[in-house]
């Protein structure tokens, strides 16, 4: 069986974001995030419509103080995949089966405690605004009717598997429109519009 | 015929796994099936040990004063009978009464709001709680995996693997997995042991009547939301399972709990606004003007109870007190606490 390892990257302004490091916009200091975890699973790679590889772990948390890579079981290592595809969050018969070591581990932060459910997305941080500093506190899950924040992602794919998966802040922030709601913590349709933005804020790099 | 061998197959496998996930508890003859996913946590002798140990042990709360049995005390059918609602560390108050907990195998979703939907995950909310155990999983990780003590037990039930949260979770609901109230007049005379007396009968039919369609024996519970007419407190705002789903539908909708073991777990409802079961009774009977939507229809025009049908219907539960439960010394505090 052959694998293949696919980086996963958060970017701002085209700055790959690191802990506690402030990133600029037309040369002055704009944002900075100290906090970005994210739950991926159902990561499947697929030539058209045959499915030619998924991902060895079904849940992945990426958490951008220590990206780890995606690694993918490939079926089929003779053909090259041409598109991506996976989820945003963590599903909801996951939900519901109680205690998991690893990913899924509440000791990772990313399991609500005052009602049961994981946070598929936690961005938190603080914007520079005229040399005023605004927080902001981004805590998106649900996993029941009518507030399920669970999201599927496609992704087309130009040179196999030599690529690199991104999320961009910046897009993310800016289609969220960030002035207007600055936290959001608790599953509503709020968090459903902006899981519906998530969605759209990742790109395919291969740089 | 290949189906019926299957189905054979299939039957002694679960006898044998069930003979091996009991270990110490087994399930009454005269109760459903249960809705715990033991597979997914099989008991065992050292893991319900454990989970014991971690509930009367302080060590999960942020300042080493509360336990999970400082709420959930055994003599109280593991609910606390002293206050109306639960107290935490720095001596800060919570919005709900304590419930009892027993007969948790056979429940889906937790808490007075149904907020939490597998027993594995309940703990995590009042170890985290700031009104209650006030402590971080990171913090309870780094003192049970720092003692001696926890170190040889979680050995025990895990075979040398290594301390996790997941682990301890899984242990705290072995234990309360083990607490099966089945022992009851009402269930001798259900598993033809006993009789009831004419008074407990008479009771029995008007339970049968007027309470049992959230009430359903032998659980007496059937463990969904209802709304049984309560004003909202003032003070408290406790709006019950609106506050999780934020559907105006849901207001004032509270888990139903069990009618077992009432003598044990004074004061009654989410808020313990009634101290004994002639007030509950009384609001049952009364029409009263809150009614809402969500209101069970069986309680709009109140419940026609006399004085004498009252002491009957009172009767009839007193036969649900299980005190074989709570004396049980298989649920106390564990001696091992007591070392250092």
């Amino acid at each position: 069986m052959l694998y293949a390892q696919v980086p996963v990257r958060a970017t701002c302004f085209k700055q790959i974001i690191k802990p506690q490091t402030p990133i600029s916009k037309e040369g002055e200091a704009f944002i900075q995030i100290d906090l970005l975890r994210f739950y991926i699973s159902h990561c499947y790679l697929y030539r058209d419509a045959q499915k030619i590889g998924g991902s060895t772990d079904s849940i992945y948390l990426i958490d951008f103080e220590q990206p780890k890579p995606v690694q993918f079981e490939l079926d089929h290592p003779n053909l090259v995949p041409n598109r991506l595809q996976f989820c945003i969050g963590v599903d909801s018969i996951s939900s519901c089966l109680g205690a998991y070591e690893g990913a899924l581990d509440p000791l990772n932060g990313m399991y609500w405690s005052w009602q049961s459910g994981y946070i598929n997305l936690k961005l938190e941080g603080t914007y520079a605004l005229n040399q005023q500093k605004e927080a902001f506190q981004y805590h998106i899950g649900g996993y029941q009717y009518p507030y399920n924040a669970l999201r599927t992602v496609e992704l087309d794919l130009e040179a196999g598997l030599d690529f690199i998966l991104c999320l961009k802040v910046d897009l993310l922030l800016e289609l969220w429109d960030w002035k207007q709601t600055k936290q959001l913590m608790r599953p509503c349709l709020s968090a459903l519009r902006f899981a519906d933005i998530l969605a759209q804020s990742f790109e395919i790099s291969y740089d | 015929m290949t189906k019926l061998i299957l189905y054979s197959l299939l039957l002694a496998l679960g006898g044998l796994s069930w003979q091996n996930f009991s270990g110490n508890i087994s399930p009454p003859k005269h109760f459903p099936e249960w809705v715990y996913p033991f597979d997914k946590n099989p008991l065992t002798k050292a893991k319900i040990t454990l989970g014991r140990v971690l509930f009367y042990d302080p060590i999960l709360s942020r300042d080493s004063s509360i336990s999970c049995a400082s709420c959930h005390a055994p003599f109280n059918a593991f609910a606390h009978s002293d206050h109306a609602l639960s107290h935490g560390i720095e001596d800060s108050i919570g919005r709900r009464n304590a419930a009892a907990l027993f007969n948790l195998a056979w429940q889906r979703q937790f808490m007075w709001d149904a907020a939490i939907n597998h027993l594995d995950m309940q703990a995590l909310a009042p170890i985290q709680h700031q009104d209650e155990m006030g402590e971080s999983l990171t913090k309870v990780l780094e003192k049970l995996t720092r003692s001696k003590r926890y170190q040889q037990l979680f050995e025990q039930a895990w075979e040398n693997q290594a301390i996790s949260i997941p682990k301890m979770l899984k242990a705290l609901s072995a234990f309360q997995l083990s607490l099966i109230s089945a022992g009851s007049k009402y269930d001798k005379v259900k598993l033809g042991e006993a009789e009831f007396n004419p008074q407990e009968k008479k009771g029995y039919q008007l339970f049968k009547l007027y309470c049992n369609r959230c009430h359903q024996e032998p659980l007496f519970s059937n463990y969904q939301l209802a709304n049984n007419g309560l004003a909202i407190d003032s003070n408290l705002m406790d709006y019950g399972h609106f506050e999780i789903s934020k559907n105006s539908k849901d207001k004032m909708l509270f888990k139903v709990p069990s009618l077992r073991n009432l003598k044990y777990t004074i004061p009654y409802m989410h808020d313990g606004r009634f101290n004994s079961l002639r007030e509950v009774l009384r609001h049952y009977q009364q029409a009263h003007p809150y009614i809402s939507p969500s209101t069970d229809s069986i309680l709009k025009k109140g419940i026609p109870l006399d004085d004498i049908q009252t002491t009957d219907l009172i009767a009839f539960l007193n036969s649900l007190n299980d005190l074989a439960f709570i004396l049980d010394p298989k649920h106390r505090f564990p001696k091992i606490l007591l070392q250092k």
